[in-house]
């Protein structure tokens, strides 16, 4: 790390307590217009619940559209958390310490979200009820326990409840901080959520082995949400082009690209926003390029290879509708905007040092990454429910309504108000970590040269 | 945390020096034996490949018995050929505790001369491209419907030899190059080994554009043969198994595969590291550090392991196509079920139990008995993936088993080969460690450099340079 300012406890606290306890003039605006847009979701899908799916673009075959992708990619961008957060935690990168709280916080936004798309999806949203949860009301009918739409649920409430600790068990530091520079009722409030946290060596002990025990707990399960969600396709033979054995971790690097993805936009909004260019430093955003080119590649050399299956076995119906996804209209220029905007574009221009260290150049890129991620995601959707079945009378087409379109809207703008409230209260650079983070730097002197070190701990 | 821990006094770099050297010089008795008996059962394999080669039709209709023989090379690619990757890795991800064991895993690369020797009569035996099912799309209607390709001129034997062949340059390049500075040195010594360390070197005085190079160099060729590894296992398991199988569409299966050699050939630096740590008698230098933390990416390997097949086997078994059922059967509840089982437990089960303990996993024996058995578990796998893939004597132009093979036993000759065929790449990893140091001189120095112990209040740690 080779651009560390050293920074007294007073100063970081000051900064990065900054959005918490004075609100910029940007702040409420910002708010307003989140909070405007989310009300046109909420008043499009009142309108649906009244009228019904009718409102939609959804017909037979095409059953799954616009909020089965939205819910796809947004479990995607939930992804960013656990990866940056728990597997650099464990793998003690020091680069993590500014991305941990964004990535986390955006995890909990995201799958909050993306099971809001579920409700929205199956129209009448109690019908929801029959679906998941155990039941027997009068029928005898119970779900299927053996259907992969089953073990979504607990998959991502599982994760939700994971994520929320994790959050939880981290911010107990950083609550405490705040508490002791708050007065009134704020000071209460904080001085409850901190659970009478004062920083001896026993709670510090018992907060870095639940941030550990999280960490590891949370690994399976994070790898289990986006196989699981890829199994609702995988497991449906009728679809061509869904039932693929590669689907699981395919769907699971791909969430982690797009997620990672997201949580650099996000940090670099928050060094724009609050000033946090001493926190967020360009060679945290080189590391996450490099981490996104790897990621990236990865993540290509999955699609490949399901592409190269799907053609190898040179079955008629199979390479009709990759034919579908591929070459023919309305499809073909969408693949074309998905595979630049999610690898070509982002990919070699990640290759230069200057570019990964260039705020608005990794914002570009990686913006473009969450449109071809979710461009991807709707080609994986809707061209295989298009050709389900092999007569033509059967076929179909699907355009999203006017209602869709607002609500999909509307879960960008809920997740953006949540992250901007979520400021208000909390900090979003995690406190004790930038501070343990320059208590273990160091440096050292080889030569004429003095090098930046670390302590570690054997 | 850990306020108990002893810091260890650090290894100085002179002393190392002295001891590597010694070591490096005085290849004593028990490595003249491991040479002879290596040698030796590698000439019975060359024997056993000769006769079998003389006695039966050599042809690409008479696949079956070289099943084992092309589980083998399976084997051989997936191990040695993967294991230059953990020194490629570990150096990109700059983790400090990598130098003692980036060699023992380069001088593996060496071993892909023997898979690509070995790889060259498989060429003879797998069927062309043409009016069949491959990923070369030769002589069918174009995947896009959008008429007819022409023909891919020698696919796929020339692509699979070519990747191959630069897989081994490359491998090859990687170790001379990363060996380069230690070479100089061992010139320097003016020893009396039979090498001209003097032509070898060429001209290295480690001038600061020598280093630019060499650091350079390293990165490139080291990313170069992680792109080229995942290429070539990929189109190898596809063209030798995958393809040989009719039904068989499994489009994880070349991701898989190439996962499984990842932990195999990290397993195999790990075994290596250990035999090299007690035999070389280096316990100063290689440390439980080193097998601490190749045991968690194992651990993690492990893991993947187990999500991979899971992930592969779910979708068959959910739906229920025949076609598919039928390649279960074939590969895991069927003729071999035996070896899947043994499979699973070695690569999987036992890895996993063994190093879910970080009280094993802190240790010199637990990561080596994890490596242990994902090695002879690998060699099962290959067996169960290769063997059948290669038994099949349908028509490959099928989209089905028409019938479910027997169980395709290994007689004396195919046991021969595949002993032989190992013990061929430890005699060459022998022959080579005679020449290269197999551990890093310049790069255990470095470390050393750039490590220090420090007081912090009221206790000593240990302060790791960081330099960009």
């Amino acid at each position: 790390m080779q651009e560390r300012r050293v920074q007294t406890d007073a100063e970081i606290n000051s900064d990065l307590l900054n959005n918490v306890l004075k609100a910029r003039r940007w702040y409420w605006p910002a708010v307003g217009i989140s909070a405007t847009v989310m009300f046109a979701a909420i008043v499009a899908w009142a309108c649906v619940i009244v009228m019904g799916l009718g409102l939609t673009g959804l017909n037979r075959p095409i059953m799954w559209g616009f909020f089965v992708t939205n819910f796809v990619f947004w479990i995607g961008i939930s992804h960013a958390g656990v990866m940056l957060s728990a597997i650099l935690r464990l793998s003690k990168a020091e680069w993590r310490r500014p991305a941990t709280r964004a990535a986390e916080v955006l995890t909990v936004f995201s799958l909050m979200v993306a099971a809001t798309n579920i409700f929205m999806h199956v129209g009448r949203v109690w019908r929801l009820l029959t679906w998941p949860l155990p039941y027997d009301f009068a029928r005898g009918i119970f779900p299927n326990v053996r259907s992969a739409l089953i073990w979504d649920p607990s998959a991502i409430t599982t994760y939700l409840t994971g994520s929320i600790l994790f959050v939880v068990v981290a911010l107990i530091p950083d609550l405490a901080v705040i508490r002791d520079r708050t007065t009134g009722v704020r000071h209460q409030i904080y001085s409850l959520l901190s659970l009478g946290w004062r920083g001896t060596p026993r709670q510090w002990k018992l907060q870095i082995v639940a941030g550990f025990l999280l960490s590891a707990l949370l690994l399976p399960v994070f790898v289990s949400v986006h196989s699981i969600v890829s199994w609702d396709f995988a497991a449906a033979i009728a679809v061509e082009s869904w039932h693929s054995t590669i689907f699981a971790p395919y769907f699971v690097i791909g969430a982690v690209h797009s997620g990672v993805s997201g949580v650099v936009t996000v940090m670099i909004i928050l060094r724009y926003a609050y000033n946090w260019e001493a926190y967020i430093r360009k060679e945290h955003l080189d590391a996450l390029g490099k981490l996104l080119i790897a990621i990236a590649t990865a993540w290509f050399y999955f699609f490949i290879m399901e592409i190269l299956a799907s053609l190898y076995n040179l079955e008629g119906q199979e390479i009709a509708l990759r034919e579908l996804q591929v070459l023919t209209w309305p499809f073909a220029p969408m693949f074309i905007v998905f595979i630049v905007t999610g690898y070509f574009l982002p990919v070699p221009l990640w290759l230069f040092k200057s570019v990964r260290r260039s705020p608005m150049w990794m914002l570009v890129t990686t913006i473009s990454v969450n449109i071809g991620m979710w461009i991807e995601r709707f080609l994986i959707v809707v061209p295989g429910l298009a050709r389900k079945q092999p007569l033509t009378f059967d076929w179909s087409s699907y355009s999203p309504s006017i209602f869709e379109i607002i609500m999909v809207t509307g879960t960008f703008a809920f997740v953006t108000l949540m992250m901007l409230l979520f400021s208000k209260v909390f900090p979003l650079i995690p406190i004790f970590d930038i501070k343990e983070g320059q208590i273990l730097s160091d440096e050292i002197q080889i030569g004429r040269r003095k090098v930046p070190a670390l302590k570690v701990e054997e | 945390m850990g306020h108990n821990i002893h810091v260890p006094k650090l290894p100085n770099a002179d002393d190392f020096s002295r001891d590597l050297l010694a070591s490096h010089a005085s290849k004593g008795k028990l490595y003249r034996n491991a040479l002879l008996i290596t040698g030796g059962i590698f000439s019975l394999g060359i024997l056993a490949f000769l006769v079998r080669f003389f006695t039966e039709e050599f042809n690409s209709d008479n696949r079956e018995p070289w099943a084992y023989y092309a589980a083998m090379v399976a084997f051989l690619l997936t191990t040695a050929g993967a294991a230059p990757i953990v020194a490629v890795a570990l150096r990109l991800v700059k983790a400090h505790w990598r130098r003692p064991m980036t060699r023992v895993a380069e001088i593996y690369g060496s071993v892909g001369l023997l898979t690509l020797l070995l790889f060259i009569p498989l060429l003879f035996l797998i069927p062309s491209a043409s009016g069949r099912r491959t990923i070369w799309f030769q002589d069918h209607d174009g995947p896009f419907g959008i008429g007819t390709y022409g023909k891919i001129p020698g696919a796929p034997h020339a692509y699979d030899l070519l990747a191959l062949l630069f897989l081994v340059i490359c491998g090859l390049a990687l170790l001379y190059l990363s060996a380069l500075p230690d070479i100089a040195k061992l010139r320097d010594q003016k020893s009396e080994s039979r090498v001209n360390y003097n032509r070898l070197s060429l001209g290295w005085y480690g001038t600061w554009k020598q280093w630019k190079i060499v650091n350079l160099g390293v990165t490139l060729l080291g990313v170069f043969y992680l792109m080229l590894f995942i290429y070539t296992m990929s189109i190898f398991s596809i063209d030798l198994s995958l393809s040989l199988v009719p039904g068989w569409r499994d489009a994880i299966y070349p991701t898989f595969q190439t996962l499984t050699a990842l932990q195999a050939g990290l397993a195999a630096t790990i075994v290596g590291l250990y035999l090299i740590r007690r035999f070389a008698r280096l316990e100063q230098y290689i440390g439980v550090e080193q097998f601490w933390g190749a045991s968690k990416i194992l651990l993690a390997l492990s893991l993947l392991w187990f999500y991979f097949w899971w992930s592969g086997f779910i979708v068959y078994w959910y739906g229920r196509i025949p076609a598919e059922k039928d390649i279960l059967e074939l590969f895991m509840f069927g003729p071999y079920m035996a070896l899947f089982i043994a499979a699973f437990l070695l690569c999987f089960v036992c890895p996993f139990l063994i190093l879910l303990w970080n009280s094993v996993r802190k240790t010199v024996w637990g990561p080596t008995l994890a490596g242990v058995s994902v090695l002879l578990g690998t060699l099962v796998d290959k067996i169960r993936l290769y063997v059948p893939s290669w038994s099949i004597t349908d028509s490959l132009d099928k989209h089905a088993l028409s019938s479910m093979p027997g169980t395709n036993y290994p007689d004396i000759g195919d046991l021969l080969m595949v002993f032989g065929g190992i013990a061929g790449a430890i005699f060459i990893y022998l022959l080579v460690s005679k020449i290269v140091p197999i551990v890093s001189f310049w790069e255990m120095k470095e470390g050393m450099m750039l490590r220090t112990v420090r007081r912090y209040l009221r206790r000593e740690i240990i302060v790791h340079g960081k330099p960009d």
